[in-house]
């Protein structure tokens, strides 16, 4: 019983991992229609941004605070200088921006081994944990306190998350966008800086993802690209654009692997996909997605 | 293709305007490709080779016997297929007397495929799967490192030698994975130890090890063994401390789970680790002192297992190389197979491994393993320490050599 307790600790921290990584995503998606799958590349700059940050302050909570921020600066300006004025010149298809920043995450991932490995000789990386949390609890076994610390992290930022786009001004003007961008723009509100500084927020959610990541796990030239298709799978899971969707997404799939891996581990690779096939067959719009316009 | 240096290009350059000035001169330059995965999830084992390369080409002025050493560098990328394109190209149009390097077995099976078609030397110099000098043995094909059975058996036999009567195997689910597996239980229960868990995750998906650690901890077994590289080894050794599992169950493995380009993103819960490794910088028999100091002089730092390797592959080469052409009146043999011949005769006693010899699978032996714990160094950073030697195990049977 205890075992399968903590199989649910464990479970619900894999999937506030994953849910910082789709969150941004799937507000992007939502607002903009952008599907940004240079997202992993925000997720390894924050990650490689912290650790920078880290060896020179030696300390976690610093690089936690800064280091997802290069990761919101380079979102607002992708968005606003590049992804922006080509939407305006009509190269609004989503393949046309998923290729884009599917080749900006490669770019990034060259940019980023040049940097590290090829002129600093750093292959594998991680920032330490704090004093608090990099040791462990006795709550039935030695629990890592880190662990709890992602729970509990996650289960903020999904709150806050929501509170802002439900609760908030800056919320209801970015659901107005989503909604009808032209009659939002008629109303006297600058819709692309808007844009920007949602598409910024998301990927500083990356970014803090990153660095979340850089202490618990490893830091290291593949990250970017690991974490991507789970996201990707938590966003059509959940619906693309849901927040809400994106947390229960996010739950499904950390649920699904962790469990999987304990109790039935031949399933492992695949059960997150034989959840996806599922879902797109059965619900192509994911849990609290919207059926597609038909105007 | 990102290690095209300039090095290569300048010799190719050099041993162009010879050849067009005085053909003569231009067989007197032997050309050796050096294949490995440069890029990739290996880049950092390919430059610890591609540098004891260049050690071992300094050390002979770049000579072999009588003749100038040209050295090819491609990149395999990590992929069968391009290995098999670079080493078709090496073959073909830069015409190479033999090639090494290699990490990767996959890229290692497939250019074996290739050495023994095109009957054109091939001396891995990693690529440790059993079956590249068992099942795919070829008079064209040798290998310097060792292969996962010699090393695992050896070390499952003196684990279960020193009492440790349960164990819980845990390693990434794919070839080199299972291998490791079966070497480490060959050796383990021939010796009165049980393996009560094979836990084998899904290899570069794996996010978390926290079930894997926690099912481990339920069969109370008395250590893990483990196979895992890379990000994947920083996230076990990592987790595995954060579980509190240190004392109850140590993590133990080969040099690659405890590897020194990982020390510094482990942040510490390496030490006190022990593993066992075919070579350290902690030996001091003079022939590693040599090598050591050696390497220290041309690059400022200590060698690691995967330098010792690479040292291994060029210097078997070299002297292969030397032993084949003075064998054959100063010239490069017609058949390739002459310079395997000479390579598995070699007795390589002043390797910093310790002797090294070849079996008639021409795969590389050496005398003992060894057993290293990380400990604080005399300037506060993590060093190796030598605290046991151990017998070298078997390679499995299977090569029915041409």
């Amino acid at each position: 019983m205890t075992f399968f307790l903590f199989n649910l600790l464990n479970g619900l921290q894999l999937s506030m991992l994953i849910f910082l990584m789709a969150v941004g995503l799937t507000v992007i998606f939502g607002l903009m229609d952008i599907l940004n799958l240079a997202h992993g590349a925000f997720y390894m700059v924050g990650a490689y941004f912290g650790y920078v940050v880290f060896q020179t302050t030696e300390s976690f909570w610093i690089s936690l605070l800064i280091g997802p921020l290069l990761s919101l600066a380079l979102g607002f300006l992708l968005q606003y200088y590049v992804l922006q004025p080509l939407i305006d010149r009509g190269r609004t298809a989503h393949l046309d921006m998923a290729l884009l920043t599917f080749g900006l995450l490669f770019f990034t991932i060259g940019l980023v081994d040049l940097i590290f490995f090829e002129t600093l000789g750093l292959t594998f990386m991680s920032i330490d944990k704090p004093a608090g949390l990099g040791s462990y609890i006795d709550i039935g076994i030695m629990y890592p306190t880190y662990r709890l610390f992602v729970i509990a992290l996650g289960l903020i930022v999904a709150l806050a998350v929501w509170l802002l786009l439900d609760r908030t001004v800056i919320g209801a003007v970015v659901r107005a966008g989503v909604d009808d961008r032209e009659m939002v723009r008629a109303m006297g509100v600058n819709i692309y800086l808007v844009f920007a500084c949602v598409f910024g927020l998301g990927c500083w959610l990356a970014g803090l993802a990153g660095v979340v990541a850089g202490a618990g796990l490893s830091i290291d030239i593949n990250m970017g690209v690991q974490i991507l298709i789970p996201t990707l799978v938590v966003v059509v899971l959940g619906g693309l654009g849901s927040v809400k969707g994106c947390f229960f997404g996010a739950l499904i799939v950390g649920m699904t692997e962790t469990l999987s891996q304990a109790y039935v581990p031949a399933l492992a690779l695949f059960a997150t996909y034989l959840l996806l096939a599922a879902m797109l067959i059965f619900r192509p719009q994911g849990f609290f997605g919207r059926a597609p316009k038909t105007v | 293709m990102k290690q095209t240096n300039k090095f290569t290009s300048l010799v190719a350059g050099v041993g162009l305007f010879a050849a067009a000035s005085t053909p003569a001169f231009a067989q007197d330059t032997v050309k050796v490709g050096l294949l490995t995965d440069f890029s990739g999830v290996f880049a950092q084992l390919a430059k610890d080779v591609e540098d004891a390369w260049m050690l071992a080409y300094d050390e002979r002025d770049g000579m072999v016997a009588g003749h100038k050493i040209e050295i090819i560098k491609e990149d395999s990328e990590n992929s069968p297929q391009v290995g098999v394109q670079k080493a078709n190209k090496l073959i073909k149009s830069d015409d190479v007397a033999i090639f090494g390097g290699v990490i990767s077995s996959g890229v290692g099976i497939a250019l074996a495929g290739v050495a023994d078609k095109e009957k054109v030397p091939f001396v891995a110099g990693f690529a440790i799967a059993d079956p590249l000098t068992g099942k795919f043995c070829s008079p064209y094909v040798a290998r310097t490192s060792f292969s996962a059975n010699a090393l695992q058996a050896g070390t499952g036999a003196y684990w279960a030698n020193k009492g440790i009567k349960t164990a819980v195997f845990m390693g990434p689910d794919y070839a080199a994975g299972q291998a490791m597996l079966a070497g480490f239980k060959n050796g383990f229960e021939a010796a009165g130890g049980e393996v009560v868990l094979e836990e084998l995750t899904p290899f570069g998906k794996t996010k978390d090890w926290g079930p894997s650690l926690l099912k481990a901890q339920q069969t109370g077994a008395d250590m893990i063994y483990t196979f895992y590289a890379g990000s994947e080894a920083v996230q076990v050794v990592k987790q595995h401390a954060a579980f509190g599992m240190q004392e109850s169950m140590p993590l133990r493995g080969a040099m690659w789970i405890y590897d020194e380009a990982l020390w510094d993103a482990m942040g510490g819960v390496q030490m006190n680790a022990i593993h066992v490794t075919n070579y350290t910088n902690a030996l001091d028999t003079e022939a590693s002192e040599r090598f050591e100091k050696a390497f220290m002089d041309k690059y400022g730092r200590l060698p690691v297992a995967s330098n010792a390797m690479g040292y291994t592959n060029a210097v078997a080469i070299f002297d292969a190389l030397e032993d084949a052409i003075e064998a054959n009146g100063g010239e490069l043999p017609e058949d390739g197979a002459a310079i395997i011949d000479a390579l598995s005769a070699l007795k390589l006693d002043n390797d910093p491994r310790g002797p090294v010899h070849f079996n008639d699978d021409h795969n590389a032996m050496q005398e003992e393993l060894y057993m290293v714990q990380i400990v604080e160094g005399e300037d506060g950073k993590p060093t190796h320490k030598l605290i046991d030697t151990l017998p070298y195990g078997e390679d499995l049977p299977g090569c029915e050599m041409q």
